[in-house]
């Protein structure tokens, strides 16, 4: 809660799309068990589309925390710099935390899932 | 909207190319994506790769444009009165990441049909044709 506290309204939409995404890779497994290819393939490319878009946007959130950190620093006094520096990025990075929290996993189980359809189209054949 | 006109104004030059790619790539994902949709599996995969590689451009032009502009920071800073270059520098580098974020902004859009165009070209495929129980 922290973590997306600090993160800011990129965190919220990071969340947002991360728990659509889990929502799409339930619904791949469960188009896997029951032998539908192709909803399975579809629904594998939403959980790819919104893995790879809440890993972008917690990259823009990052970068967003971190623009607005150097804007911050560059007025303060030079021996307090060092200090607001660390604790702007900490709050920063979270934003990409979040983003590859959910946006790692569910590209590599969307993919996984696409790959374990090809491999069971190929048996098949 | 008066923090993206602000923004417009710190990134400089570079925004114009990538405000082009990003008002450019906002149609084409919805016109590949619509064509995708209702053409054969070879074309949709077809347009799914055209959408993933044209999505990340602005995102790799925006980086570049980043760096570039701290190159020229640091060609100026070098010949700033050394008490102001760590204030100099720290606001440019916040200055430089605007072209970054404008340009990672604008590749969510289309990497995201991107991928679900790629969903649906790869799920027609013949070999995925559903056998009549």
């Amino acid at each position: 809660m922290e973590l997306l506290r600090n993160a800011g309204p990129s965190g919220y939409l990071v969340a947002l799309l991360g728990l659509g995404g889990v929502v799409m890779l339930a619904l791949t497994f469960a188009m896997l068990m029951a032998s539908r290819a192709r909803q399975a393939l579809l629904f594998a490319g939403l959980v790819l589309g919104f893995g790879s878009a809440a890993l972008l946007v917690g990259f823009a959130g990052r970068i967003a925390g971190r623009k607005e950190v150097f804007r911050a620093i560059a007025h303060v006094a030079a021996d307090q710099r060092e200090q607001l520096l660390a604790l702007g990025f900490e709050e920063a990075n979270a934003a990409l935390t979040l983003g590859a929290g959910f946006g790692v996993p569910l590209l590599t189980l969307g993919a996984a899932a696409m790959a374990l359809q090809f491999a069971r189209a190929g048996g098949r054949r | 909207m008066s923090s993206v006109f602000s923004m417009w104004q710190v990134g400089g030059g570079w925004m114009y190319p990538l405000a082009l790619l990003n008002c450019g790539l906002l149609p084409l994902s919805v016109v590949l994506l619509t064509l995708g949709i209702g053409s054969k599996e070879r074309n949709a995969v077809l347009y799914a790769v055209i959408l993933l590689v044209a999505g990340l451009s602005p995102a790799m032009l925006g980086a570049v444009a980043q760096h570039l502009t701290m190159m020229n920071v640091e060609e100026v800073i070098a010949m700033a009165n050394p008490a102001d270059q760590a204030t100099i520098r720290a606001a440019a580098t916040g200055e430089a990441m605007t072209t970054t974020l404008f340009g990672l902004s604008g590749a969510v859009i289309p990497v995201f049909c991107g991928f679900v165009l790629l969903g649906i070209g790869l799920g027609r495929l013949p070999r995925f044709e559903e056998s009549p129980p």
